[in-house]
Order: structure tokens, then sequence, then C-alpha cells
């Protein structure tokens, strides 16, 4: 029974990506005006399924638009949660208000909110808030780290954080990928849990990693 | 993303491909609903035949301290014309002799709870005693009777008549199990227990443990049927939402992952008769020590709830850690409605 159970447990917690920015971070850098982004990624956080441990597979489709050089919009789809007969999306605003000049980051913050609607039933909505700073270390690799955060106002915790740091690599000129170390829900405990998350901190919260890849496309500069 | 910005003179590839394979992947995902929960929730295994000696378990518990000639063999036929299948123990009467050997198990024939002809005929106890409790159990989500056969000894011990059935998909029981399905079994199941003539409608008692426990509060929760004499949950859920709260740490809807209506929230407070929430406090199989909390400050205020919490007890062991004639003495005390 337990192990039922634990893959019945398992599967509702891809839904704790969907609320807490799933998939890479939305907007490390920002675009330039009119420039476009499509990304795809897929990760979460490590967890024993069957007796392995493997990153939840939550994938995420998502593309932005440089409404100028500081500020963009995006908006995505959750593939995982159409799995689940649901209509997952996110949208959102992005706005980076510090360029990188010598140790000061590239530094923007990202507020969005995450749907998730169950077609003829309920539906869920997340705000989310994030923070990112990023640096580019010569023209092929980038840096970052920042915070993301879910609100809930029925349901304690009402803020679930997820500290990340990641990297980016270019690997040719409109393609690039990145991978991001995320500490989901720090601030709760990990057990006792439905779920079992195998890559705790101090018994909290749950670890784990998300791919992302990205195109880059359009813009005046071209 | 995008932590890698172009350069002015990069190539600009066709963004359409892309969004193509996008919307297929996403259109297909959504028609194939693929991670639906309903299929995690029930455990069933088959067997031919119940009570055989060779498919128990020895963790199950079971002693076959029940005399043949009390267990009656019950068919059922629920709603969907599925036959589903059930056994009534009965506590012995006047005249009984236990243990005289091994009686046919030829089923009695009961459609929507209405006794065939032969079966009417076939009874003999035509004035139950006032103070004769009879059980409906409601068991977990694993197995079929043969896993709470031990459990149904138990409540025997304890002087109650005990009807356990199998819901849809296990046992014998044809079909398949869902939540309509559970739900529709436990209905036909309390009919059959009201068209006993040797039970005492104001004495039924509903016991669910652990997944049974939707079906028993579901029997509560109406009592324009029958108005029970109480409902016992054994380390019961609190609603598929609970579950995934817990799992995701998120306020999501039970519907989001599973078609079931399983919502003990939100029908204890319905429950017309005094309840008790017994439960292990090691319980971590899907956290039901939690659950059960939720379901007690849920009914407070409501209904007369009481939690009866059991130190290193787990899901599957509360009898054994509480020794069995605690436990027989805890849940025949609620039953006659004594102090705990």
């Amino acid at each position: 029974m337990k192990h039922k159970f634990l893959i019945l447990a398992v599967l509702p917690a891809v839904f704790l990506l969907a609320a807490v920015r799933c998939g890479t971070v939305t907007a490390v850098t920002p675009l330039r005006r009119g420039e476009s982004a499509l990304a795809i990624s897929v990760g979460g956080p490590v967890a024993d399924v069957a007796g392995t441990n493997i990153p939840l597979p939550y994938a995420v489709a998502r593309y932005r638009y440089g409404l100028n050089d500081q500020a963009g919009i995006y908006v995505g789809g959750h593939l995982l949660a159409a799995g689940f007969g649901l209509a997952g999306i996110d949208f959102g605003f992005s706005y980076h208000f510090l360029q990188q000049q010598g140790w000061v980051p590239t530094v923007g913050a990202i507020a969005g909110i995450t749907a998730l609607i169950q077609p003829g039933g309920g539906e869920a909505l997340f705000p989310q808030l994030d923070l990112v700073a990023s640096y580019r270390l010569g023209d092929r690799f980038t840096t970052y780290f920042g915070s993301q955060s879910v609100y809930q106002f029925q349901y304690r915790p009402n803020v679930v954080l997820a500290p990340f740091v990641g990297g980016g690599f270019k690997v040719s000129d409109p393609f690039s990928l990145n991978l991001e170390a995320k500490w989901y829900a720090p601030t709760e405990k990990t057990h006792p849990r439905n779920v079992n998350y195998s890559l705790p901190i101090a018994e909290h919260g749950a670890v784990g990693f998300v791919l992302g890849a990205n195109w880059l496309f359009g813009g005046n500069h071209e | 993303m995008n932590s890698v910005r172009r350069s002015p003179k990069s190539k600009v590839p066709n963004p359409k491909f892309g969004i193509c394979v996008i919307c297929v992947i996403c259109g297909l995902l959504l028609f194939v609903s693929c991670f639906r929960l309903d299929s995690f929730l029930f455990e069933p295994t088959r067997v031919t035949d119940y009570l055989n000696p060779a498919d128990m378990d020895s963790s199950w518990h079971v002693r076959f301290i029940i005399p043949d000639s009390l267990i009656e063999p019950v068919t059922l036929t629920a709603l969907d014309g599925n036959h589903i299948y059930g056994f009534f123990v009965r506590q012995p009467a006047e005249g009984d002799c236990p243990r005289t050997g091994t009686v046919p198990r030829s089923p009695t024939d009961y459609t929507d709870g209405v006794r065939s002809q032969s079966a009417e005929s076939a009874k003999s106890v035509d004035n139950p005693p006032e103070n004769q409790f009879t059980v409906i159990y409601n068991h977990g989500n694993g197995q079929n009777i043969n896993r709470y056969w031990g459990r149904v000894e138990l409540l025997w011990e304890a002087g109650c008549n005990v009807f356990i059935y199998d819901y849809e998909g296990f046992g014998k029981s044809e079909g398949s199990p869902s939540g309509n399905a559970c739900y529709a079994d436990a209905d036909a199941a309390l009919a059959y227990v009201l068209a006993r003539p040797d039970v005492v409608d104001s004495n039924i008692v509903y016991y669910g443990w652990s997944l049974g426990s939707f079906m028993a509060c579901h029997l509560a929760a109406d009592d324009t049927i029958s108005k029970p004499r109480c409902l016992i949950l054994e380390n019961p859920m609190a609603s598929t939402s609970a579950l995934a709260k817990e799992g995701a740490v998120l306020a999501i809807p039970g519907s989001f992952v599973a078609d079931a209506d399983f919502d003990n929230e939100a029908r204890i407070p319905f429950v017309g008769c005094r309840t008790l929430i017994i439960y292990g406090k090691k319980d971590d199989t899907a956290v039901p020590r939690r659950n059960a909390e939720v379901l007690l400050a849920e009914a407070q205020g409501w209904i007369p709830i009481t939690g009866y919490p059991v130190e290193n007890a787990s899901h599957s062991d509360l009898p054994e850690v509480m020794g069995y004639d605690k436990y027989e003495r805890v849940v025949s005390a609620f039953i006659v409605g004594d102090s705990l």
C-alpha cells in the first residue's frame, strides 16, 4: 500500500513546480526591444519514484518578447499539467533595473501569475515574484542567482520560496543552454511528507535541477 | 532562460516550426490526460475463493477464530449490475454451537439490498437483541477482504456483527474500482444490512479504515436512509486535495489530480452521529496523522467527535500496537457510548 501511495503522492508534487516558477527562470537578462525568445525547460525537485531518485520532469514552454531594452513580457505553457487534463499557463512582466557594470550585476524582477485551469472544473491562481542577478562571463557564459516566490492565501505557508543558482552557455549564436539548481520550499520540513524528496538541505525543502534550451529571434537590430 | 544574448549578426531561425511542435505536444497531452491518479488510489488483488488460509499473509494477523457457522457469504448486485461479494459475520445466538465444522458457503443473493425469497426464508433470527451492534466495515485501498479478515475478527471479538464487502474490482467483486463505484458499493452494503431482520437499524456502526474512511463518511453524511449508531474512522484520509497539498506544499484542488470525489473534509461536518477518529501518531504512509487532525479540526463545533491518537502506531498496525484487548475495549466502549 505504501508503494502506491508514494507514487500517488509524488505525482501531485510536480505542481510545486507549476507554482514556484516551473522551468528555468523566465528572464535572467533583458531582451532587446522587439526581440523574441522561445524556451523549453524540463526538470524539478529530486524525489524517490519507485526506488529511483530523479528530478521530476516538469516541462514548460515559454515565449518572451522585449518591450524595450529593460522590460519584457512572457507567456508559458505547462506541458506536464496538460498531462493531468489541466491547462497550465503563466504570464507576466519582467523589468531589469540594473545593468552589469563592474561588480554590479544585471538585476531584474519578474512578476507574474501561474494559472492551473481544469476545463469544466476549478482553477488555482498563484501570484509570483522573482528576483534575479546575473553576471556575463565573456561571450559565452552567464552565471546567475536569485529567488522565486509564490503566494497563496488559504494554505500555509503563505509564501513558498525557491532560491536558485544557475549558469548559461551559448552553444551557437541564437541557441543557448542553461542549468539551474533550486531549493524548493526551504522553509518547509521535508519529513514527514507523503513525497520522499531525496535532497533536502538541513531537513528542509527539496533540491532540484532544471535544464533549459533557448532560441532568440527577431528584433530591430537585424 | 535567455542567459546568453545573441550577437547582432546572428542568423534568424524559423520560429514557426518550434511553435508548431510545442502546440502539437500540448494538444496531445491535453487529450491524453495520462496522469490522473485514480488508478493509483486503488491496489486491489483478485481471488477465486475467500478465506483460504494459504492466501493469508502472516502480517494480516488472521487467527480464524470465527466459527464457520457464523459466517454468511453474501452477493450483492451493485447499481451498475456488477456483483460484489461480502461476508456477514454474526454473533452466536442462543442455541448456536460454535466451531461445529465447515458449513456450505453458498452466497445469498441480494439485489440492491433486497433479499431474495430464499434468503428471506433462511432467516432464523426475528427479534435481534436491542444491544446487538452491527459494523459495516469499509476496508482500505489494498488487496481484498482476506487482508482485512483479522480486523473483522477483532470487531467480532468485541461483540459486534460485522459486514465486510469488497468494492468493485477487489477480490471476487466484478467491475473495476473507482470513486463512484466505491460509493455505490457502500450504499448497496448499507441497503443489505438494513434489509436484514436480525439487525437493529439504530445500532449500525460505520467503520472505515484508510481509504474506507471515504465510504464510511459518505454513508454517515447522508442520514436520510439510516441514522447510524456512530462512525469510527481509523487512520482516515482527509481528502485527495489534502494528499496533493501535502506533497506539493500548495493549495491544489483534489479534482486536479483525481476524478474520485474523495473529500472527507467537506463531508464530516454533515455527519449526523457520534464520531471517533482513531489514528497512529507515527503514520506517515500518506500522513494520515495530519489528515486525522485536519478532520478533527473540520468537525469541531459541528458534530460530537473524539480523537484517539495512539503513540508509536503507524498506518497498518494500530490494533497490534494498542494490543487487541485495548483496541476492542476502546471500540466497543465508543459504540456503547461509554467514555474511552
